[in-house]
């Protein structure tokens, strides 16, 4: 405890009968001990429901559990909370809970069982930070059986030391435990002390903030010199600039403070995606990428798709440059990586010349895995997630345990979510990295370690964080299946497995999501083209094929192949290995700052 | 006083080709804000929501003479000439062409800030497909154009000192190379 100084403290009580509540001083002196108490300034306040109380301190975060009554002790557990920024300027929090702090001395008194069982007995207790390392706990004991009633209230202050004689591990002190006998049933609201500035923004300051960064003010247009009165609404700014490329809006956060802030509002991206998906939809973009990340090309379509126009764009970042790898697009954003021994993966928003690297996070489990990846939108929750899959297997060689883990765009953290269903885990093992369709993830799984077992498709609902699974197609022999190559990937909004046979490729299709049945021979095709399909045509008889740097439509009833025509001199002298992929344009900015969250009374 | 049945009557004379029917058919009259005086076929003028809407209170005769005090003489020209074109194509079959065409021609010789005050107008009289149309053409033209010609276009005032705007141009730096600035 700070010398000198007798703390204050507030406990906010309401109680059982109506919303009538009252506000109880208690005061601390330096040293832990508590003096006086009572009930003062009881003021009318709606009803609050008790919110389990953090902490912030440095970098830790302390939690209460349960009071061990017949201990004596209560147990506080204390998590580690810290961030990371990277040369740009980016974030990714990190939590990890610590070893157990030692325990906390309660007063036997207070934990003492009086009368009979009977009673339903309510606990409660909260958490104040008293300023550097002094933390108080005040719990409340409310029985009540019929007309009696009993109800304790106890105030425990301790520090959390360093114990030098234990090699420095943090433990905690007490300093003393006090409690009383209250006459009118009160539930403890929150305790907190003035000095330390404590205070949680409720839900409607937070939506304030959020809607201070809007389309407001975007403009007074001032009308005079055409002798009109009126200025230009909102909304009719907002159509007009909709339409615009990412690269003008990006030019056109220089305009103003409020057109800066607006063009960034999360909700404004969400509409202009819509937009360009839609435009996307008219008129086919690609993004052709060569194996030399340091230019690209976009190619898009015209004339009913029998031409395309090819622009080459200067790529900057040295960053992007060496991640020539594709391991899922999304939105037009590109997860992009080097080596996945080196899980090196990256986000890449090509129209804006975005990129953020994925923080590495290690799995709990230390025995070797083989780990597989998946990227993909959660329309839900507006987030782009990231996701890392390992299988582990005991020494014998049977997998026997999986472990998930989820890094989110918006949240800058990862996540661990729930393990593979563990009867899938038993017999079944990841084949491919995910594709995202919808707002799910799936992976192929195949029956067995060795290959051309029976098939399944895993999916992982992003934003339920929710596993389904369902059959791949049982079309092919075992026996012929070139074990190179089994893939799924997304076309068009369907699903689809392709495999190779001896000199064929073929791509089946799932016409009706989740239903077995309904997957489909969609096309088969000389391997050695080595590419997927992109998009169908607008009549849906042909399918929209890569190869090397130009595009060629495949007319499925005639087997016929016909050109995109377009000027590839561009492309010819560039570097091989040319992979496609759909452009979508993107205003995500991928790295924005998020707000830190600060220290209260050091 | 005219009855609906009437209207219905002169609307279904009008479907027909013939020139002597196409004098018969009622007019609608609108004064804009510079006191010009306008004289729509009924047909052109509900096209004009707004127009569409004051017409269709029972109160309201066809003889009135409906103000349109946010509109000037000249968008009110182009805005007829705009929904004369669109009925006559609603009959054909295959005119993408010639609304290309056309759409062309009408955009041609208005500068870009007329075309953002019939953009309002367009938005003001509630004709849609006129209003998407402008709205593209509008974005169209500012494709490719400095901060500068925006903020003049739009009258919005540059609230970042000399620092800051660096600043904020230096975290994209591509976004401001190879522009297009010729006239406005």
């Amino acid at each position: 405890m700070e010398e000198g100084k007798a703390k204050s403290l507030f406990v906010m009580a309401y109680s059982d009968h109506s919303s009538y509540s009252s506000l109880y001083e208690v005061k601390i002196q330096p040293g832990g001990q508590v003096i006086g108490g009572g009930g003062e300034c009881s003021n009318r306040r709606k009803r609050r429901s008790s919110r389990r109380r953090r902490v912030l301190l440095l970098e830790t975060v302390a939690a209460r559990l349960p009071t061990h009554s017949h201990l004596g002790t209560a147990s506080v557990v204390a998590f580690n909370f810290w961030w990371d920024l990277d040369q740009e300027g980016d974030v990714t929090f990190y939590i990890s809970p610590q070893p157990d702090l030692e325990a906390l001395h309660i007063n036997k008194a207070f934990l003492v069982q009086t009368g009979r069982y009977k009673f339903t007995e309510t606990r409660q207790g909260y958490l104040v930070h008293l300023g550097n390392l002094d933390f108080c706990l005040v719990q409340n004991r409310f029985k009540k059986h019929r007309a009696d009633r009993e109800q304790k209230l106890c105030i425990t202050t301790f520090q959390v030391v360093v114990d030098d004689e234990r090699g420095g591990k943090h433990i905690i002190k007490t300093l003393h435990s006090t409690f009383c006998e209250v006459d009118s049933p009160i539930r403890l609201g929150f305790s907190f002390t003035p000095d330390c500035d404590d205070f949680e923004p409720t839900e409607e300051e937070m939506r304030v903030k959020k809607q201070a960064a809007t389309l407001s003010n975007l403009a007074d247009f001032d009308a005079n010199e055409f002798g009109m009165s009126h200025t230009i609404p909102q909304e009719l700014i907002f159509d007009i600039l909709a339409r615009l490329s990412t690269k003008d809006l990006i030019r056109l956060m220089c305009v103003s403070k409020a057109w800066n802030a607006a063009i960034q509002d999360p909700e404004w991206a969400k509409l202009h995606l819509q937009l360009s998906i839609k435009r996307n939809s008219l008129d086919p973009t690609f993004l052709i990428l060569p194996s030399k990340l340091d230019e690209f090309f976009t190619m898009t379509l015209f004339d009913n798709g029998t031409k395309g126009r090819l622009v080459l764009i200067k790529q900057q970042s040295k960053q992007v440059e060496k991640r020539n790898k594709i391991l899922g697009c999304s939105n037009g954003l590109l997860c992009i990586y080097e080596s996945m021994e080196n899980e090196d993966f990256g986000l890449w928003n090509p129209t804006i010349h975005k990129f953020k690297r994925i923080p590495l996070s290690a799995f709990n489990k230390w025995t070797q895995s083989k780990t597989f990846y998946g990227f993909g939108y959660d329309s839900v929750n507006d987030d782009y997630k990231f996701v890392k899959m390992g299988q582990f297997k005991d020494p014998s060689g049977v997998v026997t345990s999986s472990e998930v883990q989820v890094y989110s765009l918006k949240l800058h953290s990862w996540k661990r979510v729930q393990d593979l269903p563990s009867h899938l885990n038993k017999d079944y093992i990841l084949a491919s990295n995910g594709v995202c369709l919808g707002s799910s993830l799936h992976w192929l799984m195949r029956l067995g370690d060795k290959g051309g077992g029976p098939m399944i498709v895993l999916s992982l609902d992003l934003a339920s964080e929710e596993y389904h699974w369902f059959s791949a197609p049982a079309c092919y022999n075992s026996e012929h299946l070139s074990i190179n190559y089994l893939d799924l990937h997304v076309m068009a909004g369907f699903l689809c497995f392709c495999f190779d046979t001896d000199f064929l490729r073929e791509t089946w299709i799932l016409k009706e999501y989740g239903v077995t049945k309904s997957w489909t021979k969609l096309c088969y095709y000389n391997r050695y083209w080595s590419c997927n399909p992109l998009i169908f045509s607008k009549c849906g008889k042909k399918i929209l094929f890569p190869r090397v740097a130009e595009l060629f439509w495949y007319d499925l009833e005639n087997k016929r192949i016909e050109n995109v025509s377009t000027d590839i001199r561009l492309v010819r002298s560039r570097a091989w290995a040319l992979q496609t992929v759909t452009s979508v344009e993107n205003l995500n900015l991928l790295r924005r700052q998020p707000e830190l969250p600060y220290n209260n009374c050091h | 006083m005219s009855t609906s049945t009437d209207n219905n009557a002169s609307i279904t004379q009008e479907s027909g080709p013939s020139a002597a029917v196409q004098d018969i058919q009622k007019k609608i009259v609108v004064r804009t804000a510079d006191g010009e005086v306008f004289n729509l076929k009924e047909e052109v003028a509900m096209e004009i929501d707004i127009i569409k809407t004051f017409f269709q209170e029972d109160s309201i005769s066809y003889e009135t003479v409906m103000p349109l005090p946010n509109v000037e003489g000249w968008e009110m020209v182009k805005v007829i000439e705009y929904c004369t074109k669109h009925v006559e194509l609603k009959h054909k079959v295959d005119g993408y062409k010639e609304r290309k065409a056309f759409q062309a021609l009408f955009v041609q010789n208005l500068s870009t800030k007329s075309l953002l005050a019939l953009t309002n107008t367009a938005n003001y009289l509630e004709v849609k497909y006129l209003l998407d149309f402008l709205c593209q053409a509008v974005s169209e033209q500012i494709k490719n154009k400095d901060v500068d010609y925006v903020r003049e276009l739009f009258g919005v005032e540059n609230d970042f000192n000399d620092e800051e705007y660096e600043q904020v141009k230096a975290e994209a730096p591509w976004a401001h190379e190879n522009l297009n600035n010729d006239l406005h």
